[in-house]
């Protein structure tokens, strides 16, 4: 053993997972989500950061190769741990275990690893003060924190302003749209009770309420909100939900330095008065609706699910307007101009995979 | 050479307070012991480089980054006495806390990598918009004071600590604070939208010692509040070290309390508050000391 | 003590400046410069000009990592993707360099040698806020708060500007 050997042990407990997540896997990105949080461990952000890489559905082709690129920038010692889109509690719990138990074994630690290619060399053009500058092509995406699974934003940036955008799908195999399933087995005929499609549009909100403001660099609010919506969904512990819930939607209605950083971001093509800042109060109002209806047994019977009628894949829409968003703004606004679209690339059917 | 040995110990005890507490928040009800663990695995975690890195300038910023830190605390007064007495103290504080602007664009820049680059970029636009409203909030108190020296800083404020009287120069201070930091609500340059920013490419012992820098400077900017503006180790009952240190961990838990129920500032809106309310505010809060101490 | 200081000191200084010219990237380049004049600073120190000499430190680390957001940050290749040159029009430039430094050496050995006068001040900071600005003190600051207030509102001006349609 040695103290290396006690260290590695030590150190396997708390090993900051980093969580990939190709499209047609986000209920195993729910169900990795709720674990760690339950166990405690805080996301890496960053692939040198990370001691476990855990990639949540089966990723096709170009997301593949990306998957690997991240995986050869893992730092030793590193575990991958694959899950598939369909993965039960169980099998989640037992991946990281097993992850946990590899990463303990001891060690010798490597030294310098292989290079990792890098984004090719600057060119130049006018930038928006007319100067000539140096400009970058950079992809945004696909592996990136608090980021919609499978998005890939190709941009052409000078300094950090977004000069070009346009939108590519990284795709994943499978098929099933975990956000709008309630309202597809409906129209398919099957019975499902309101209360399970307002449980399920809840969490979404919520979902993206978390990831919005994970972004907006607010991590308590958005813990809050990630642990709302994995009571709601895993746990079912619905007083407790309606309990807490008042309480969050007034904390962020009512945080004054929110509302200025979301200021002025557009959430729609058309300049709406509000924008970013109208687009929470929305999920808010909408999350506490449908959190009245959790133990309503009707049948369904319309198709309005989280980002609307799910016979019309409303995310196509939204990748639409993203590039034209984006363009102009610096990082930091552009990444909250996404989150706030936050579009469900589980809706595209026979995506281009790029 | 005791007192130096003092003082890293109290930066590192800190530091590590800092961490478990910030931890502990994160993750209510447990992860009290995550920094120690974490310690842990970056010294086994195997260094990795990035293509065409320039890694005499990156470590040359890690290193600094730490290095800055200590240095700017050798002029707090640890309880009575700091480690270095100097007649012009805060601006040897003020010219190290400084060098952090250097040491973060030097990784930023040197790791050869986007996002870094982009945290390295906001840092040094954060620190345009800090440092003016910082510097007068420092000047402010060498003027109550009538010196630039820590000993008579503290002594200026045995009637009145100068943080009641000179109170938008505290209120900037504790924001340059966390902006120097780049901490909490001022940590766009380490943010998780740009996957971590300056620290992104940095692993092992790299990352040890980057993040161990931030926490030091992190320590050291909170005690600094404690002789500009808290009355140093003045108060009732229990010796002046035993003072500093307690005032420095309240401070210390406000700034990382601080990062947890506040989102980070975009730096296009903290420039035009810095430039539009900031400064303005900072100056006539001198001028208003300057009339009382006239 | 001082003389050895003094010495490794201008060595330093000499040789940060040397290294601006001969290092492949703008960034070494830079932050050479900045050690060259981070060994000046501290050279002030032996004089006994403690204040003049952190000031120094102080605005040379800002000033160097504005030029670097200038001349370095608009360039998007990062580290040493493309080593350069950092001498331009050499020939012409070490000829002027060349001969202003005969003409300041020649200086310092034809003028007097100072001789010090009085004993050196309690507080020398003070005593040199005095010297540089003495009854003028009153203008100045006014000057300075004036120079301070036409930078903010030239950035009231400029950020209205940019956004129109924009509130700030």
């Amino acid at each position: 053993m040695g103290l290396s050997g006690w260290l590695a042990g030590f150190a396997a407990a708390c090993p900051r997972p980093m969580v990939v997540t190709a499209p047609h896997g986000t209920r195993s990105r729910l169900l990795v989500e709720a674990e760690l949080s339950r166990r405690g461990w805080r996301h890496a952000h960053a692939p040198s950061g990370t001691g476990l890489l855990v990639v949540c559905g089966t990723p096709a082709d170009a997301l593949s190769r990306a998957v690997e690129m991240v995986w050869t920038t893992v730092p030793a010692p590193g575990e991958l741990v694959r899950l598939r889109g369909d993965a039960p509690p169980e099998r989640v719990a037992a991946a990281l275990d097993e992850a946990v138990v590899r990463l303990a074994r001891p060690r010798s630690p490597g030294t310098d690893t292989g290079e990792r290619t890098d984004v090719p060399m600057a060119d130049r053009g006018p930038d928006r003060d007319g100067l000539t500058l140096d400009r970058l092509r950079v992809p945004l995406g696909p592996v990136l924190p608090d980021w919609p699974a499978g998005l890939v934003v190709e941009t052409v940036l000078q300094g950090d302003v977004i000069q070009r955008a346009r939108v590519e799908v990284a795709g994943g195999l499978g098929g099933e749209r975990f956000w709008d399933a309630p309202w597809l087995a409906a129209l398919e005929g099957r019975e499902v009770t309101r209360g399970e499609a307002a449980r399920r549009l809840a969490a979404s909100h919520l979902d993206s309420l978390g990831r919005l403001l994970a972004v907006a660099g607010w991590p308590g609010a958005s813990a809050r909100a990630r642990r709302l919506r994995d009571r709601l969904l895993w746990e079912r512990q619905d007083q407790w939900v309606r309990r807490d819930f008042p309480g969050f939607a007034r904390a962020v209605r009512r945080s004054r330095t929110l509302k200025w950083v979301l200021r002025d971001l557009p959430a729609a093509r058309d300049p709406a008065p509000g924008g970013l800042v109208r687009r929470v109060g929305t999920w808010l109002d909408r999350t506490g609706l449908a959190l009245r209806d959790l133990d309503d047994g009707r049948p369904l019977d319309d198709d309005e699910g989280p980002r609307g009628p799910v016979g019309g894949e409303p995310s196509r829409g939204l990748l639409a307007v993203l590039p034209e968003l984006v363009t102009g703004a610096d990082l930091a606004a552009a990444r909250l101009v996404v989150a706030g679209l936050d579009p469900d690339l589980d809706q595209l059917r026979g995506a281009r995979d790029g | 050479m005791g007192e130096a040995l003092v003082l890293l110990g109290a930066v590192g005890t800190l530091a590590l307070c800092a961490a478990v507490f910030d931890a502990v928040l994160a993750v209510p009800g447990g992860g009290a012991g995550e920094p120690l663990r974490r310690v842990a695995r970056l010294l086994l975690q195997q260094r990795r480089r990035t293509r065409l890195a320039d890694t005499l300038l990156v470590r040359t910023g890690v290193c600094g980054l730490l290095a800055v830190a200590v240095l700017a605390g050798a002029v707090l007064p640890l309880g009575e006495r700091p480690v270095a007495e100097m007649a012009v103290g805060v601006v040897w504080f003020n010219a190290m806390e400084v060098g952090a602007w250097g040491a973060l664009w030097l990784v930023g820049w040197g790791v050869n990598s986007v996002y870094p680059l982009v945290g390295g970029y906001r840092f040094v636009a954060q620190g345009l918009a800090y440092e003016l409203p910082h510097m007068f909030a420092l000047i402010t108190v060498a003027l109550g004071a009538g010196s630039l020296r820590f000993a008579d800083v503290v002594a200026a404020q045995r009637g009145l600590w100068f943080a009641v009287w000179m109170p938008v120069a505290f209120a900037v201070y504790l924001v340059s604070a966390v902006a120097m930091a780049f901490w909490g609500p001022m940590d766009g340059p380490v943010s998780d939208d740009i996957c971590g920013g300056v620290p992104a490419e940095l692993s092992g012992p790299d990352r040890l010692v980057f993040q161990a820098g931030r926490y030091a400077l992190l320590v050291v900017v909170a005690a600094a509040a404690v002789p500009l503006f808290l009355g140093g180790g003045a108060g009732p009952l229990l010796p002046p070290w035993l003072w500093t240190a307690l005032k420095t961990v309240a401070v210390l838990a406000l700034l990382v309390w601080s990062g947890r129920v506040l989102p980070t500032v975009r730096m296009d809106l903290f420039t035009r508050l810095s430039w539009l309310v900031l400064i303005p505010a900072t100056l006539l809060q001198l001028l208003v000391v300057s009339v009382v101490v006239l | 003590m001082r003389d050895v200081a003094f010495w490794v000191l201008a060595v330093v200084a000499v040789a940060g400046g040397v290294a601006v010219f001969r290092v492949g990237s703008m960034a070494r380049a830079t932050f050479a410069l900045l050690g060259s004049l981070v060994a000046v600073g501290l050279a002030l120190l032996l004089l006994g000009l403690e204040y003049l000499g952190y000031v120094i430190i102080l605005m040379m680390v800002m000033e160097m990592l504005v030029m670097a957001v200038f001349m370095v940050m608009y360039m998007m290749n990062p580290a040493g993707l493309m080593p350069m040159r950092m001498t331009h029009n050499a020939r012409w430039a070490a000829s002027v360099a060349g001969a202003v430094f005969v003409l300041l050496a020649t200086g310092t050995f034809l003028l007097p040698e100072p001789v010090r006068h009085g004993r050196p001040p309690a507080d020398p900071t003070r005593a040199l806020g005095l010297a540089i600005m003495g009854p003028k003190m009153l203008v100045m600051m006014i000057i300075g708060v004036a120079i301070l207030a036409t930078m903010v509102s030239s950035v009231v001006l400029s950020v209205n500007r940019r956004h129109p349609g924009r509130g700030c």
